[in-house]
């Protein structure tokens, strides 16, 4: 018992000993200069951002190299716009729409996943389709075409999806030939969203991809990938009939989850363009002074273990015809409905 | 016949002497019953103090007081989360400190706390807010030794449950992050007694200092959505010890008696350093806190 004692007294002195002189865990802060900033910008991205290995084999993009040369850009007498402008630029050499700077003024962005390509998207022509009698389930615009053709606007996944709204809707479509689900602009949102309204398509649980995340702050840190599965929905209605979904080079990150589980999907076709990609699910960071700093941190493959971050290619190429849109017409649906009646 | 074992009686008396350890204060010495006090009238006056002494001796040995706290505090907070920001944030924190203070039949302490925190924290530049809250159960055990007239020191183990979450206002899959623990602490106290105008004093100082548990933690770059919406798990429950959560919780309260007999105001500082490293994420929480509130002592 005495032994115990002493033990228990000498370990409260010794730890709190060892306490006192050594041991503050820290960060190491950096100045709220340009200076200070530029580095703890990059150093964040250096130990968090999950794509380096991969940009680096596609785009060259060597992040070292890359301080080298923007380091020299950075001086002390710049204002915040310069500085937004330089770091915005840098961060900009990794062509990823989920890595981000933001500031009151600014939002540093590379977004040449979809600038760079067609819309193959008319608001307008849409709008026609859906008329003003269309109904909405969440956010799901749904509307009967003449021809018996069951037409789904899904504009974003940020706004709850649930059984219940897919399961109303899919029965309203009911005696539908077939379905065509739009997700063409689709910016993404939540990924369980994605995930409910495509479980409705299947009635097998599906292989659809793997998923990782970083495990330190090394550029090939990374976890055991994990597959991921598409399960049947569990209440409701699943989709027996021909469903087919259009993309276009703006459905991003959820939306692309999207494209990928449908191409899972026995009774789904993908129409339209190649999709926008942003397969890294993203966290959100901050700099000395303030800016925000969104980056890519978690990866999804696909079934076969390669990325999707530079998008999905379509089961069927579109692109929209000068002449349709003259017509008011939008090529996409159209070859939709081609192909379901 | 009465006289013999009168003189019996005091011969065990002038024998009797305080137990020094607490092992030997836990069995308590067999008290004859006193005889009454006309029944030694005209003995040695001497008798009538070591009588008092076993009066008191008696009283000690059977009313086991248990003392009972409420505390409320504020102070300052810094909150270091590199799963959500690699900077500090800083704010005011509030604390409630709710315990529970027996002393057992060897003298010994039985202490349970909850303690409650929350803390409204901003970037150092103050464009971002964050808040961060935890609830913490303890259970102590201290084994009370006196070393000199009205000081006592005592340690032991300590049983604790922690869980507490930070929140960054701002959008995003990493917006919060949870902490949990459930730990073997070794705890220290220092108790002294001591008068002051003419009124009983109390100055306690209890530390307590992690030895062994399990603790929660996200991966370094792991999403709440492979944690909880799939389920994928990846050294999220690790091994706590002295050099992966190297932290210290210290408290230094003065009692000053007021109003009613076992009624105390208590004031004080409670000071609580909380860090990690998990998963090469880091974390620490410093909090400072002046408390004030009362205490209560009931007779078991």
């Amino acid at each position: 018992m005495k032994r115990i004692s002493l033990f228990i007294l000498y370990f409260i002195i010794l730890h709190s000993s060892l306490f006192i002189l050594t041991s503050c865990v820290q960060e190491d802060e950096y100045d709220n200069s340009c200076r200070g900033n530029f580095e703890a910008l990059w150093k964040l991205m250096d130990e968090h951002y999950c794509f380096f290995g991969y940009k680096q084999l596609e785009l060259g993009v060597d992040w070292r190299e890359v301080h080298r040369r923007y380091a020299g850009r950075v001086n002390e007498k710049m204002n915040n716009e310069q500085l937004f402008e330089v770091l915005a630029e840098m961060i900009g050499e990794l062509k990823d729409g989920h890595v981000n700077l933001s500031a009151s003024f600014d939002y540093g962005r590379n977004w040449s996943f979809y600038q760079e390509y067609p819309a193959n998207y008319n608001d307008s022509i849409v709008s026609l389709y859906l008329g003003h009698d269309y109904s909405i389930a969440s956010s799901l615009k749904y509307v009967i075409l003449e021809d018996n053709i069951g037409y789904v606007r899904c504009e974003s996944f940020a706004d709850g999806i649930g059984d219940g709204n897919v399961s109303m809707m899919l029965n309203s479509l009911a005696a539908c030939s077939g379905i065509i689900i739009d997700v063409r602009n689709n910016g993404g949102g939540q990924l369980n969203y994605a995930h409910t309204l495509a479980s409705h398509f299947t009635n097998e649980k599906v292989l659809f991809g793997y998923i990782c995340h970083k495990t330190g702050k090394g550029h090939d840190d990374f976890s055991k990938p994990v597959a991921q599965y598409l399960e049947p929905a569990n209440s409701g209605i699943r989709w027996q009939k021909p469903v087919v979904v259009l993309t276009n080079r703006r459905c991003y990150s959820a939306c692309n989850d999207f494209v990928n589980c449908m191409k899972h999907c026995a009774n789904a076709t993908i129409i339209g363009d190649h999709t926008g990609g942003g397969s890294g699910m993203p966290f959100n960071s901050e700099l000395p002074n303030g800016w925000g700093v969104r980056y890519s941190a978690v990866v999804h493959y696909d079934a076969e273990m390669r990325h999707t971050e530079f998008g999905i290619d379509p089961d069927i190429f579109v692109e929209m015809s000068g002449a349709d849109t003259d017509m008011n017409k939008d090529t996409f649906i159209e070859k939709a409905r081609t192909m379901l009646n | 016949m009465l006289l013999s074992s009168l003189c019996a009686f005091s011969q065990e008396i002038k024998n009797f002497a305080f137990p020094d350890s607490v092992e030997e204060r836990r069995v308590p010495p067999a008290i004859k019953p006193i005889p009454p006090v006309e029944e030694i009238n005209g003995l040695n006056e001497d008798i009538y103090g070591q009588l008092e002494q076993i009066e008191h001796l008696r009283h000690v040995v059977a009313p086991l007081p248990s003392i009972h706290s409420t505390m409320i505090g504020v102070g300052h907070a810094n909150v270091l989360d590199s799963y959500l920001a690699p900077y500090n944030y800083t704010g005011t924190n509030f604390r409630f400190q709710l315990e529970s203070l027996r002393i057992t039949s060897g003298g010994n302490q039985r202490q349970s706390q909850l303690d409650v925190n929350g803390a409204l924290l901003e970037n150092r530049v103050g464009n971002t807010n964050a808040y961060s809250a935890g609830a913490r159960y303890a259970m102590t055990w201290y084994y009370v030794n006196e070393i000199k007239e009205h000081l006592r020191i005592g340690y032991g183990p300590e049983a604790s449950a922690y869980i507490g979450v930070t929140y960054v206002n701002r959008s995003g899959n990493n917006p919060a992050n949870a902490h949990s623990d459930i730990m073997l602490n070794l705890a220290g106290m220092a108790n002294y007694d001591f008068t002051l105008w003419g009124k009983k004093y109390n100055l306690t100082y209890q530390l307590a200092v992690p030895f062994l548990g399990i603790a929660y933690s996200p991966n370094y770059g792991q999403s709440y959505y492979e944690t909880f919406v799939l389920w994928n798990l990846d050294h999220n429950l690790l091994f706590a010890n002295p050099f992966n959560m190297p932290s210290l919780r210290h408290r230094l309260l003065l009692d000053i008696p007021v109003g009613r007999r076992g009624s105390t105001v208590r004031i004080g500082y409670v000071g609580q350093f909380n860090q990690s490293t998990f998963n090469n994420l880091k974390f620490h929480s410093y909090t400072h806190d002046f408390m004030i509130g009362y205490t209560k002592t009931f007779i078991r």
